[in-house]
């Protein structure tokens, strides 16, 4: 019978080996926030509508009964090459947010917000930072086109956070073919915004927001990162009829919250599935409950990008 | 939730639906299963999606968990079956998975010298590991690194702990030979 008597050297070696190369809490803490992503995801994919340790309350009436594929075939099945292609695109995003930031601040500046386009009078009015106005619209536009240049076809989408902008990169070339719609090709502008308030007699406060440009039916993919914990998955489709078809997944961490927590027990706020079909430049709301307690409401908007500007 | 034992978060997940606890079961077992799998694919991007997937795979399949029997005995059950699919996946593929430069190994109090070494000494350390068949390496992985008794292997392996010792010893022997002159 053999004996299992440790070896002493060879293990002390074998567990220097796996020190060295244990990853780090950080990391540990995104794959966690991946996991979740992909979790909710598989859950979305499977059907079931929506919300994990949260609780939905007052549901917007403009949830579609419309049937549309939940997400792309490319959701489960990003290549390597893509996602590598994407932190690459991060890398060079943040080197060039300096410079795109001044062209997307400096043309925000001093704008007129659109009148809020609420179909519904009895609605209540949302802020105009859940809006995307002709003016904002038109910085997009530019932005994505200097972004084009640079990246060509590759480029897939590009998001901004209030900390960072990154881009998505694909080696994929674009599929030629009919297009389904008029919509079809152009890009689109998409902004999620994230409120929040202690409770009903308190005002709505923007927590988090993203600006996204991309491709109609193209997957954008944003992990959490060093100061936004915050990930989100998003996928818009321009529909024939003009509307638009918006799945989102959103893992929301509240990084401004006094937590006491090391970075690798960071708790997540809330995640979240939503699918709609909303119209041009008109909001949809949904309200949650955190799991800290508080109320949010997540504001998403989108409109057709070169249509409004051209 | 962060005393609550893992068998009673499965219930509450099972039951409820409860997230949270999902969340805290992820947050007690992901760095072992995580550097788990690590230890055997030897590559961290890799090693991250396998992960995932391990994840997915028990979370999908918890109703199929028998609260008689121990959460992290089938999580790293799970863990090791994913992995070995996997590692059959990646020997078919004609595609070199291992080309992953691996981060260099510094400490702050180690001449460049000793560095160059030490990063020299943990790649030979990683080829003799990888050497190992997937099942050899399985044992050495769950006792030498993860600290799992030889029964406790067994069950997560779903073999006879007179197997699981025999793949130590046998895997043992082999790196000992590999890496003999750093054990001298």
């Amino acid at each position: 019978m053999n004996q299992n008597i440790p070896s002493g050297p060879l293990d002390n070696m074998l567990q220097q080996w796996a020190d060295e190369r244990a990853t780090n809490s950080e990391h540990l803490d995104n794959l966690q926030h991946r996991i979740v992503m992909a979790l909710v995801a598989d859950k979305a994919a499977a059907g079931s509508a929506m919300t994990e340790s949260i609780e939905v309350a007052n549901r917007p009436t403009n949830r579609s009964s419309v049937s549309q594929p939940m997400f792309p075939a490319t959701f489960h099945s990003q290549s390597a090459n893509t996602k590598r292609a994407s932190v690459a695109g991060f890398l060079v995003g943040v080197t060039l947010s300096a410079l795109f930031a001044f062209v997307w601040f400096a043309q925000s500046a001093g704008v007129e917000e659109s009148p809020p386009l609420l179909a519904d009078g009895a609605r209540p009015v949302l802020p105009d930072y859940a809006l995307l106005n002709d003016e904002q619209l038109r910085s997009r536009s530019v932005l994505h086109s200097e972004m084009k240049e640079l990246f060509g076809d590759q480029l897939t989408w590009l998001a901004e956070t209030h900390k960072r902008i990154e881009v998505g990169l694909s080696d994929r070339r674009v599929a030629s073919g009919t297009p389904a719609s008029g919509y079809a090709g152009v890009p689109l502008a998409m902004r999620v915004v994230v409120e929040k308030r202690a409770s009903a007699n308190h005002d709505w406060e923007p927590a988090w927001t993203v600006d996204v440009v991309s491709k109609s039916e193209e997957l954008v993919e944003l992990a959490p990162a060093i100061g936004d914990g915050t990930s989100m998955r998003l996928w818009a489709y321009a529909m024939p009829d003009g509307m638009f078809a918006v799945d989102s997944e959103l893992a929301f961490s509240d990084d401004d919250a006094d937590r006491t927590e090391t970075p690798s027990t960071r708790a997540i706020t809330f995640h979240a599935a939503f699918s709609n079909i909303q119209q041009d430049r008109l909001p949809t709301e949904e309200l949650l409950t955190g799991s800290d307690g508080i109320e949010y409401r997540v504001l998403q908007t989108v409109a057709a990008l070169n249509k409004k500007v051209g | 939730m962060v005393n609550t034992p893992d068998k009673q978060l499965i219930e509450l997940f099972r039951d409820s639906g409860r997230q949270d606890a999902i969340d805290e079961l992820m947050r007690r077992h992901l760095h072992r299963v995580r550097s788990t799998v690590f230890q055997m694919v030897q590559n961290h991007s890799e090693a991250d999606d396998v992960t995932q997937e391990v994840f997915l795979r028990a979370i999908r399949g918890v109703e199929t968990f028998d609260c008689q029997a121990e959460f992290s005995t089938w999580l790293y059950r799970v863990t090791m079956n994913t992995t070995y699919s996997y590692l059959k996946r990646r020997s078919r593929s004609p595609v070199d998975f291992r080309s992953e430069l691996q981060e260099p190994i510094t400490s702050a109090d180690s001449s460049p010298d000793r560095a160059v070494l030490q990063a020299e000494l943990s790649t030979e350390v990683e080829a003799a590991v990888a050497s190992l068949s997937p099942t050899l390496r399985g044992a050495v992985v769950l006792v030498c690194l993860q600290g799992f008794s030889p029964a406790e292997a067994a069950d997560v392996e779903g073999c006879s702990a007179a197997t699981i010792h025999w793949r130590v010893h046998e895997g043992r022997q082999k790196l000992k030979r590999l890496l003999k002159e750093h054990l001298s």
